[in-house]
C-alpha cells in the first residue's frame, strides 16, 4: 500500500507540489494527470527518493520515504521521462547490472531476465546492443530493468510519450497485465485519453495542487457543474430556457437553437428525476431529455480550468 | 546500525555491479585495442631506443651497463607514472559526467544502493584499469631485471606506488567529476588538483631531501613516503623509510594508508554531494573527516619534527618550519577543501538557513546551519592533533609557534567567508555555489599573486611577498605584517565578508516575504 500523506516541495520560494495526499491499494493502476509543469516529476521523484521532499512524506508497505529510503528502493520501479540507457551494453548486460543493483542472486539471474524479456517482448532482442534498439523496444527496456526485483511499486513517468500509436497499445496491454499482478502502477501523463480506458483511479494536479483524486466514476460522479442536459422541445425552447434559469442545480443555461436548451446541472438523480417532471408539470412540450456523456476529457479540462480562473 | 554499514560495505566491495559493468564495456570492440597498442607502442618506442643504444655499444663493462639500466628503470617508471596520471583521473571524472549526462545517475540512485557503491565501482574499475596498464609495461621492464639493472622487489614496490598514485588522481577524478557537468572541464580540474597535490607533495620531497642531505652524506637520499606519490621520485622512495618518531616506518606503508585514506575522504565527499537526498555518507564523511585531520595533524608535527636537524640554522627557527607546516595542513590542507564543498545541502535550506546559522546539533548532518560547527570541530581537531604531535615527539611547544594558529584559521574563516557569498550568489543551485566559491579563492589567490608580481616587478622582493595570505608564511618575518598580522587581517576580511553576506541574506529573506 501507497500511502502519500501532505507531500509538498518548495523550489527556493517556487512551490511545485502542494500538500499532496492519496492512498493506493495492490492492483490500483493510478493515472496521474497533470499539463506540463503541473508537478508529476517533482511528486513522482519525491516518491522515488530522488529528491527530499520539503515537507510531509510518503510510505509505501509501511516504510517512510524519508527514513527508510533504501527499503522503500528495493520495493520500487522508477522509469523516469527519459530513458537514461547505457547504449554501450548488450540488452541483457544492461539487465543484468540492474539485477546486481538490485541484489538479485547471481544464480537467480538468467532466470529473471528471461522472464522480464518474455513480459516485455524483449526475448529476440536479447544479444543485440542497446543502442540497437528502436525508441518503442528501448520504452520496454526500461520497463523491464524496472521489473528485475518484482517490485511493489512502479512509478512511469510519461511512459506513453513519443511512442507511436502501435507501441503505446502494446504499453497499454503490458500495465494492464502488471495492475492484474497485484502491482501499484502510477503512470503519469499530460495527454487523458492515454490513460482513460486501463486506469481505475485518477488523479488531477494542476499547478502543484490535487484537484481530485479518486476511481474514474467517482470523480466524474463527484463533480459539480459537469453534466450537460439537454431538452429538446417542439417550441418555446427561449421560454424553457427562462423558466430554467435559476431553479434549484442548475448553473447555467444555453438556448441553443429554436427547440434546444442545454443546461449545466449538479444534482443528483434523483434531483434530475424532480426537475424534468417539473418541467413536463409546466407544460412545456418535451421531446426528449438527453444526459450528454461524460468522459475524463471534459473531467480533466473541467477541473483545471477552475484552478486556473 | 552498524549492520546496515556492514552489508552495504559487503555489497560495496563484493561483485559491485559498477565494476562488472565497466569492465565489459572497456574491452568491448576496437577501441580498447587500438588504445593499448598505442600505449605499447610509446613504451617500445622509449625502451626500445635505450636497448638498442645498448646493443650498439657492444662491448660494455658491467658496471656502467647497470648504471645504464637504472637510468632506464626511472626514466621509464617515470613515464608510467605521467601515463596513469593522465588517464586514471579521466577515466573516473569522464565516467561520471557520463552518468549525469545520460541521466543513468537517477536509475541507479532509484536502486537500493548508497552513492558510495557508484563511486567505488567507478574508483576500482579506474585501477584495474591502472593495473592493466603497468602489466602491458611490465615485460618490457622485465627484461632490465634479466640484465641486472634492477631487481623484482623495486620493480613491484614502483609499480604498486605508481598504482597508488593512479588511486589517488582517480579519487580526485571523482569529485571533479561530481562538480560540473562537462567532460573536459571536469579532466581539466582533475589534473590542475592534481598539479596542486603535486606542488605540496613535490615540496615535501625536496624538504625532506634537502634535510636528509644536510645531515651530512648519509648515502641515498632519504625520501620521505610524499615520495612514493610523487611522479619521477617513487622509484627513490618506495623501498625507503621515514621517521615516526623512534620507528623507521617503510614508505610504501605510509603512502597506502595515506592513499586509502584520502582516497576514501575524496569518495565520501564525492558521495555526499551527489546524494539525492540526506544520507548517511555525509555523517560518515563528516566522523572520518574528523579523525583524518587528527591524523593529518599528527603525523605532520611527528613527521617535520623527527626530520633531521640540517635546517635548523640560517635564521630559520623549528617554531617557524612547524608553523609553516602547520599552515599548509590545516590552511588548504585537502581535507578541509573537500569537506567544505561537501557541506552545503538543502536547496531551500541554503538560502534561507531556517535551522540558523550555527546548530552544533547537526554536526554529523549536511545542512548548512552545521557548516560552522563542523568547520570548527575540524579545525579543533587538525590543531589539537599537530600541537599534540609537536609535544609529544619534541616533549614542548615553541610559543611562537601558536602564533601560527590564528593564520592558519583566519585562512579557512575566508574561505567560509567567500563561500557564503558564492550560495547567495547562485541562488538555490548547490553546484553552482561549490564552482563559485572556488573560483572565487583561486581568483583571490589570482589577484593577490598578481598585485605582488607587479608590485616587486618579477624581482625577488622578500618584503613584498611576505606580504601573501597563503605564501607569506615562507616568507622572512621580519617584513611583512607578521605571522599574527596575518592572522588578523584574514579574520578581519572574513568577518567583512561574513557580516555583508549575512545581511544579504536577511535582505533577501525580507524580501521573499513582502
Ligand atoms: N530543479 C528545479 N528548480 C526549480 N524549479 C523546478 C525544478 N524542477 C522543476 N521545477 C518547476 O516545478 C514545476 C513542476 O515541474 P515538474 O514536476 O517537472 O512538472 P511536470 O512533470 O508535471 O511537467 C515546474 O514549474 C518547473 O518549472
Ligand atoms: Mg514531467
Amino acid at each position: 500500500m501507497l500511502e502519500v500523506l501532505n507531500l509538498h516541495k518548495n523550489y527556493g520560494s517556487f512551490t511545485a507540489v502542494t500538500d499532496v495526499s492519496f492512498t493506493l491499494e495492490p492492483g490500483d493502476v493510478f493515472g496521474f494527470i497533470g499539463s506540463n509543469g503541473a508537478g508529476k516529476t517533482t511528486t513522482i521523484k519525491m516518491l522515488a527518493t530522488l529528491l527530499e521532499p520539503t515537507h510531509g512524506t510518503a510510505r509505501l508497505d509501511g516504510f517512510d520515504i524519508t527514513e527508510h529510503p533504501l527499503e522503500v528502493r528495493k520495493r520500487i520501479g522508477y522509469m523516469p521521462d527519459f530513458f537514461g540507457l547505457y547504449d554501450d551494453v548488450k540488452v541483457w548486460e544492461y539487465l543484468d547490472y540492474f539485477s546486481a543493483l538490485y541484489s538479485v542472486p547471481v544464480k537467480d539471474r538468467p532466470g529473471v531476465i528471461d522472464n522480464v524479456l518474455e513480459l516485455t517482448d524483449l526475448t529476440f532482442k536479447r544479444d543485440a546492443m542497446v543502442a540497437s534498439l528502436s525508441r518503442g523496444m528501448q520504452q520496454r527496456l526500461c520497463l523491464a530493468r524496472c521489473l528485475v526485483h518484482d517490485p511493489t511499486l512502479l512509478l512511469l513517468d510519461e511512459p506513453a510519450s513519443g511512442l507511436d500509436p502501435r507501441a503505446r497499445a502494446e504499453l497499454k496491454e503490458l500495465l494492464a497485465e502488471l495492475g492484474r499482478m497485484g502491482k501499484i502502477i502510477l503512470v503519469s501523463s499530460h495527454i487523458l485519453p492515454e490513460l482513460a480506458d486501463f486506469c481505475n483511479k485518477v488523479g488531477i494536479i494542476e499547478r502543484g495542487n490535487m484537484l481530485a483524486f479518486g476511481g474514474v466514476d467517482e470523480i466524474a460522479r463527484g463533480l459539480k457543474s459537469i453534466k450537460v442536459l439537454e431538452f429538446r422541445v417542439m417550441d418555446r425552447a427561449s421560454e424553457l430556457s427562462m423558466w430554467l434559469h435559476g431553479k434549484p442545480n442548475i448553473q447555467n443555461t444555453y438556448l441553443m437553437g429554436a427547440t434546444t436548451v442545454k443546461v449545466d446541472f449538479d444534482g443528483s438523480h434523483e434531483n434530475q428525476v424532480e426537475l424534468v417532471r417539473a418541467i413536463v408539470n409546466a407544460g412545456y412540450p418535451v421531446m426528449e431529455v438527453r444526459e450528454e456523456g461524460v468522459d475524463l476529457e471534459d473531467v480533466f479540462l473541467n477541473v483545471t480550468q477552475g484552478a486556473l480562473n | 546500525m552498524l549492520g546496515a554499514w556492514w552489508q552495504d560495505t559487503v555489497k560495496t566491495y563484493r561483485g559491485n555491479a559498477i565494476f562488472v559493468r565497466d569492465f565489459r564495456s572497456q574491452m568491448r570492440g576496437w577501441k580498447p585495442m587500438w588504445f593499448w597498442l598505442g600505449y605499447l607502442g610509446l613504451i617500445l618506442l622509449v625502451v626500445g631506443s635505450f636497448y638498442g643504444g645498448i646493443m650498439r655499444r657492444g662491448t660494455i663493462d658491467i658496471a656502467e651497463l647497470q648504471s645504464i639500466l637504472v637510468g632506464l628503470f626511472v626514466g621509464f617508471s617515470t613515464l608510467l607514472s605521467y601515463l596513469v596520471l593522465l588517464v586514471a583521473p579521466a577515466l573516473t571524472a569522464i565516467s561520471i559526467v557520463q552518468e549525469f549526462d545520460r541521466k543513468s545517475i537517477d536509475l541507479v540512485q532509484s536502486a537500493p544502493v548508497s552513492a558510495r557503491y557508484l563511486l567505488v565501482g567507478r574508483l576500482l574499475s579506474a585501477y584495474r584499469y591502472v593495473w592493466i596498464l603497468l602489466m602491458l609495461a611490465l615485460p618490457f621492464a622485465a627484461v632490465g631485471i634479466l640484465m641486472g639493472g634492477f631487481t623484482w622487489p623495486q620493480l613491484l614496490a614502483t609499480f604498486f606506488g605508481i598504482s597508488l598514485q593512479g588511486l589517488l588522481v582517480a579519487s580526485l577524478g571523482l569529485v571533479t567529476g561530481v562538480m560540473t557537468r562537462k567532460i573536459v572541464p571536469a579532466v581539466i580540474q582533475a589534473y590542475a588538483a592534481f598539479v596542486v597535490v603535486g606542488i605540496f607533495t613535490g615540496i615535501l620531497s625536496a624538504m625532506a631531501a634537502a634535510m636528509a642531505f644536510g645531515r651530512g652524506g648519509g648515502g641515498a637520499p632519504g625520501f620521505g613516503f610524499w615520495g612514493v606519490l610523487t611522479p619521477g621520485v617513487t622509484q627513490w622512495a618506495v623501498l625507503g623509510t621515514t621517521p615516526l618518531g623512534n620507528w623507521q616506518a617503510p614508505n610504501l606503508l605510509l603512502a597506502t594508508v595515506t592513499t586509502l585514506f584520502a582516497s576514501r575522504l575524496m569518495m565520501l565527499g564525492a558521495a555526499s554531494a551527489i546524494a539525492p537526498t540526506l544520507t548517511p555518507d555525509i555523517g560518515r564523511l563528516r566522523a572520518n573527516s574528523l579523525v583524518a585531520a587528527l591524523l593529518f595533524g599528527l603525523m605532520g608535527a611527528f613527521l617535520v619534527a623527527s626530520l633531521p636537524g640540517g635546517m635548523r640554522g640560517g635564521g630559520i627557527s623549528p617554531a617557524m618550519i612547524m608553523g609553516n607546516t602547520f599552515n599548509t595542513l590545516i590552511g588548504f590542507g585537502a581535507i578541509t577543501v573537500v569537506n567544505y564543498l561537501a557541506c552545503w545541502s538543502f536547496i531551500g535550506e541554503r538560502k534561507y538557513q531556517t535551522n540558523g546559522l550555527w546548530n552544533i546539533k547537526m554536526l554529523f548532518k549536511g545542512t548548512p546551519a552545521s557548516v560552522l560547527p563542523f568547520l570548527t570541530a575540524l579545525m579543533l581537531v587538525a590543531t589539537l592533533g599537530f600541537v599534540g604531535g609537536v609535544f609529544l615527539s619534541s616533549g614542548r611547544v615553541s610559543p611562537e609557534l601558536l602564533l601560527y594558529i590564528p593564520w592558519g584559521w583566519g585562512i579557512n574563516f575566508f574561505l567560509v567567508g567567500l563561500c557564503w557569498w558564492a550560495s547567495l550568489l547562485s541562488t538555490g543551485n548547490l553546484p553552482g555555489a561549490r564552482r563559485l566559491g572556488g573560483l572565487f579563492f583561486i581568483l583571490v589567490m589570482i589577484i593577490f599573486s598578481a598585485v605582488i608580481g607587479i608590485i616587486t616587478r618579477g624581482e625577488g622582493n622578500a618584503a613584498a611577498w611576505a606580504w601573501h595570505p597563503v605564501l607569506g608564511a615562507y616568507g622572512e618575518q621580519q617584513y611583512g605584517p607578521g605571522v599574527l598580522g596575518h592572522g588578523l587581517i584574514l579574520w578581519a576580511l572574513g568577518g567583512i565578508l561574513l557580516f555583508t553576506a549575512e545581511r544579504k541574506r536577511r535582505k533577501i529573506i525580507r524580501a521573499s516575504y513582502e
